[in-house]
């Protein structure tokens, strides 16, 4: 039965890029750990030779020719939270 | 003018045609119900009345010209996940609160050349996460049969809508139940088409092995009305598959008698309703009258369909979720020091509750140490609950269950504890897993009132099973239940 931590909470939340403030870490502990145990009734099934499903339906990935079919030209920019130019302007990346 | 609010899509398509109203007369009467009504309900995020207006006129040029169609100047509602260009998207999050989509997804196109009016963009749980429209950035939407009461979820607002009288069809998205389980909730019909079916360009990602756009309707024929100007081929999605669409129109012969049609002993257990139950008993007697053939089955692997959904389903979210981080588009958290900052303020800020629960439920699932024991583990009984139906279908031709566990429950009933909120889903979410066509429809109400549905399942891209199977039931049932309105 996966008991989560929260050192748990934190490593997970750090992949997840999501701040879990010291507030929030036992109740998402608890019930990360509630829906993990009830997620832990799929070990009982036999799945020796079954094959996994990523997919109900197709089974081919499908291709096409590389070359650009469309411009996305300004209307990509309409929603940028900040903006120069034809660029995103974000804070500063590196320190 | 009014009294419109009730009418089917081909009462008002014999209206528009005869020159008995206007698609602009039956926008302005939609919207002077959604005034007087939706400060209740909360069935929409946003609507537009001078587009929606624009677009009327557009039809009424073309129904003029002599145009006939489907839904040529029909008034219909979109769930505020599907893309439309120009137009406020927001996934019912306020990570995408003043987002403008920039371009229109295939069924809103679809919809555009078919003429049909977009009232507004319908409520939904954030990121259509949930089952009970609670955690929509933008309010609850409530029950339109009991305001105390959840519309279901995540499409709560395009049940409602409908529920309402604003319109006669809308589109919801269904994941793991989020069109049939509200439909069951708000007594409509709401149709998951077959996994490929209905194109996913413009539709705003949640579990993209799951997601499929359907139709939610009062009767069966509007929904397959929908689903025709809908499914089709697109190569602008990768799942969407190469198949002709039938005319689901002309599958609605409400004919039973020589089907077989299956209920599966794992679907009627404790915790369902007895009131449920007997509807879904009466239903299959029903059927029987009619020249139908019942026969139990067995979906041996249903007990463990929840949590392979858990796993797969939040998994599929944290990657697809991974994309709102208030670079590009939408909210963008002010207090940052740097990216990094930014990156985790923004998220933690944009993201209610739940959805941060999936994220970090799917991130889990999916790390170093996990991954072979959750999500490939959830792979693999997926195929097991595959093989399952396909097993079930040898002997029969339909199955038949409730649609969910019970009536709608009372807003805040269960917004405490999400395991039993994930429970709820225990009759809906296998047919996402196997990326069947499954649709729910009014059947009866529980002695409080509040509407309750039975859910029909078909093999894959047998829709016209359905349509045939359900068509049957609207023939058979107590005329009431069709004629029973909300009392708004």
């Amino acid at each position: 039965m996966s008991k989560i931590s929260h050192d748990d909470v934190k490593k997970v939340a750090q992949l997840a890029h999501l701040r879990i403030d010291e507030a929030e870490l036992e109740p998402m502990a608890s019930s990360l750990t509630q829906i993990l145990g009830a997620i832990d009734k799929l070990a009982e099934v036999n799945t020796d030779g079954i094959e996994p499903t990523a997919s109900s339906i197709h089974t081919e990935n499908v291709m096409r020719e590389d070359e650009a079919i469309k411009r996305f030209g300004d209307v990509a920019m309409q929603n940028a939270p900040e903006k120069e130019e034809n660029y995103f302007s974000v804070p500063r990346v590196v320190e | 003018m009014s009294g419109f609010q009730y009418k089917t899509i081909t009462e008002l398509r014999t209206l528009l045609e005869s020159g008995k109203v206007t698609s602009r007369q039956l926008v302005e009467a939609a919207f002077l119900r959604v005034e007087k009504l939706d400060k209740d309900i909360n069935g929409f995020i946003s609507t537009n009345k001078d587009a929606a207006l624009k677009a009327a006129d557009e039809a009424d040029k073309r129904i003029a010209a002599g145009e006939k169609g489907g839904l040529l100047g029909v008034p219909i509602a979109l769930k505020d996940l599907i893309a439309v260009e120009g137009g406020a998207t927001t996934c019912g999050s306020k990570m995408l609160d003043g987002f403008t989509s920039t371009y229109s997804a295939f069924v809103a196109k679809q919809l555009q050349n078919a003429g049909a009016v977009n009232l507004g963009k319908a409520n939904m749980d954030e990121f259509a996460m949930g089952s009970s429209n609670e955690t929509s950035f933008f309010g609850n939407c409530k029950n339109p049969w009991d305001l105390n009461a959840v519309p279901g979820g995540s499409s709560g607002g395009s049940a409602a809508v409908v529920a309402a009288g604003y319109c006669p069809v809308s589109l919801g998205s269904d994941t793991g139940g989020s069109i049939r389980q509200p439909a069951s909730h708000c007594g409509v019909v709401g149709l998951k088409p077959t996994y490929g079916r209905v194109s996913r360009f413009g539709l705003i990602a949640f579990a993209s092995s799951l997601d499929q756009i359907g139709p939610m309707a009062h009767t069966v024929e509007d929904a397959a009305i929908m689903l025709e100007v809908i499914a089709g081929y697109d190569p602008m999605d990768s799942t969407s598959i190469n198949k002709p669409v039938p005319k689901y129109t002309q599958a609605l012969s409400g004919d039973v008698s020589g089907m077989t049609i299956g209920l599966p002993k794992e679907y009627f257990i404790d915790g369902t309703d007895s009131e449920v139950e007997n509807i879904v008993r009466d239903a299959a007697a029903k059927f029987e009258a009619a020249g139908a053939k019942i026969v139990d089955v067995s979906l041996p692997h249903t007990e463990y369909a929840v949590a392979t959904y858990y796993v797969i389903a939040p998994a599929e979210a944290s990657s697809n979720l991974s994309r709102y981080d208030g670079v590009k588009y939408g909210f963008r958290s002010e207090k940052s020091e740097n990216l990094s900052e930014m990156y985790f303020n923004t998220r933690s800020e944009g993201f209610g509750t739940e959805v941060k629960r999936r994220i970090m439920l799917g991130t889990y699932a999916l790390s170093s140490g996990y991954y072979d024991a959750y999500y490939l583990k959830a792979q693999k009984v997926r195929t097991l609950i595959t093989k399952d139906f396909t097993d079930a279908f040898k002997q029969c031709d339909a199955i038949l269950t409730p649609t969910a566990p019970t009536a709608a429950f009372n807003i805040n009933e269960k917004t405490e504890d999400p395991l039993q909120m994930y429970l709820s889903d225990i009759f809906t979410i296998s047919v996402n897993l196997a990326g069947l066509p499954a649709m729910s429809m009014p059947a009866g109400f529980s002695g409080s009132g509040r509407p309750i549905g039975i859910h029909l399942i078909a093999p894959h891209w047998q829709e016209e099973t359905l349509f045939k199977v359900g068509s049957a039931f609207e023939k058979l049932r107590d005329k009431n239940i069709a004629e029973k309105r909300p009392n708004l």
